[in-house]
């Protein structure tokens, strides 16, 4: 078994990547529950997608769970990002799945759990975030905050390591934040190690949640 | 001049590559399908066959009968009542060997191909694939082989029913028009009728149904982010499938005829 020397989730080091002037260098420390502030969403977008190594970068290091994601190859990147869930802006939905084929998707995909345990698995996430809509309805007849609800359960359903909440609350009414940073909250505390990382283009957004760490985008660059 | 034909001239085989590849990939995928999403990857595999298979069968069988109708129609005008051989010959000619695949892979580019370029450069543009992508799903193994092996399977069967249909059509005009006989069109028929027909039609249908898939899942995946993408990702599917017919066409009547 892999030695894990995890004193971080994940570490940028002097990331850049080609045709954007920004720098990032920043740590989110394993097991944290933190923010990472930035001025705009297409900021955190690409912290998402280089995280995940869904796009190149051109000088620097990125460790995710302790992984140099350029040299994963294709299934070992697929490997890590099982072990890591990510909360889109839009819920991150698949527009030709019904909301609840969309939350059972990855468990189906990965896991070799039983129809039925799927099944019940699905029912309890969507009754911890409260999600009251139709379990077939498509994502193009949800609401946002639907969207998301089942974005969230979809994120918890295979009890990730590492999870990133990208932009949850904008365009959302008061108590749906309160209610989701509820959840999230829960959710984190649940299980020791557990990171969980709230990226924001929004600083009001902060006051929903009590984090324990944050990460500001200064000037060009990102600094923990 | 000749470097933009040469330029031409390798983009033409990087395309040909990748769409190969497409499909060499697609069956590499099905050997490790009980590794990875069995269960998500059937289903979008069995509501590929569904949409373009069972629901393109009514228009797949009022065009196989106008079309045998009019074959027998033709062949009697020119050829003679009595040339029951003859008619016969032509008619498993025309409809298993060239209409019954050939117009089948049409309807299917018209109706699925369309859909399939639609759909992925809509799921491109939405970031949908990126989200898969984070998921640790492969594009290439939720969407694109169910999809190439799906339209595959459903352009054979519906192969299987138009020459079947066409068949039956041409008989029953020759027995109404001109009281051709059933022993008189069977023999004829069944006297050019060998299995070897029968495999080549269907791996006619088959090649056709990869590539039309491969092509069209190609073009949606190829789009920018842009929705002006996402209609130029259909005409060129439609467009590239279509040569691709008649060059799958040419190269099957080389190999398998002269």
């Amino acid at each position: 078994m892999r030695e894990r020397a995890l004193d971080n989730a994940i570490q940028f080091q002097d990331v850049t990547v080609d045709g954007h002037k920004e720098c990032y260098s920043f740590a989110v420390p394993y097991g944290s529950f933190s923010s990472l502030i930035s001025t705009r969403q297409v900021e955190s977008d690409r912290i998402v997608q280089l995280a995940l190594g869904l796009l190149k970068y051109s000088t620097g290091t990125i460790l995710t769970i302790n992984e140099n994601v350029a040299a994963l190859t294709t299934e070992e990147l697929n490997k890590l990002r099982m072990r890591i869930s990510v909360v889109f802006p839009s819920g991150g939905l698949i527009s030709n799945l019904k909301a609840w084929e969309n939350l059972l998707l990855p468990l189906e995909y990965h896991s070799k759990l039983s129809p039925a345990l799927i099944h019940e698995r699905g029912l309890t996430m969507l009754e911890r975030v409260g999600y009251n809509g139709e379990l077939l309805a498509l994502p193009g007849h949800m609401s946002l905050y639907e969207k998301r609800l089942v974005g969230v359960a979809r994120g918890m359903i295979s009890d990730p390591e590492l999870i990133l909440y990208n932009n949850i609350f904008d365009g959302l009414t008061d108590s749906e934040k309160e209610n989701i940073s509820t959840i999230i909250t829960e959710f984190h505390r649940e299980k020791p190690g557990r990171t969980s990382l709230f990226m924001t283009s929004n600083h009001e957004a902060l006051k929903e949640v009590a984090f324990d760490y944050h990460v500001i985008l200064k000037g060009n660059e990102f600094h923990g | 001049m000749v470097s933009a034909l040469t330029d031409k001239l390798i983009a033409a085989i990087e395309y040909l590559y990748d769409v190969v590849a497409m499909v060499i990939i697609a069956f590499r995928n099905c050997l490790f399908i009980a590794h990875h999403g069995t269960r998500p990857v059937i289903t979008v595999y069995l509501r590929q066959v569904y949409f373009t298979g069972l629901e393109a069968v009514k228009i797949i069988l009022v065009i196989s009968l106008i079309i045998g109708t009019i074959i027998i129609t033709q062949i009697i005008s020119i050829a003679g009542v009595g040339s029951a051989s003859v008619t016969g010959k032509v008619i498993v000619w025309i409809i298993v060997r060239e209409l019954g695949p050939m117009l089948t892979a049409i309807i299917v580019i018209a109706r699925s191909g369309t859909a399939i370029a639609t759909e992925l450069s809509q799921m491109k543009i939405g970031g949908e694939i990126e989200y898969l992508e984070a998921l640790g799903i492969s594009p290439a193994n939720y969407l694109i082989m169910p999809r190439i092996m799906g339209v595959a399977t459903a352009v054979m069967a519906l192969t299987i029913y138009f020459e079947v249909i066409a068949l039956s059509g041409g008989f029953l005009v020759a027995s109404f028009g001109w009281h051709v006989s059933w022993d008189q069109f069977s023999q004829g028929v069944f006297s050019v009728l060998t299995i070897n027909e029968l495999v080549i039609s269907l791996v006619k249908s088959a090649l056709f149904g990869l590539f039309i898939a491969a092509i069209c899942c190609r073009q949606g995946l190829k789009s920018a982010r842009s929705v002006t993408q996402i209609p130029q990702s259909a005409t060129k599917g439609v467009m590239q499938s279509l040569f691709m017919l008649f060059v799958i066409d040419g190269i099957m009547l080389l190999f398998f005829l002269l």
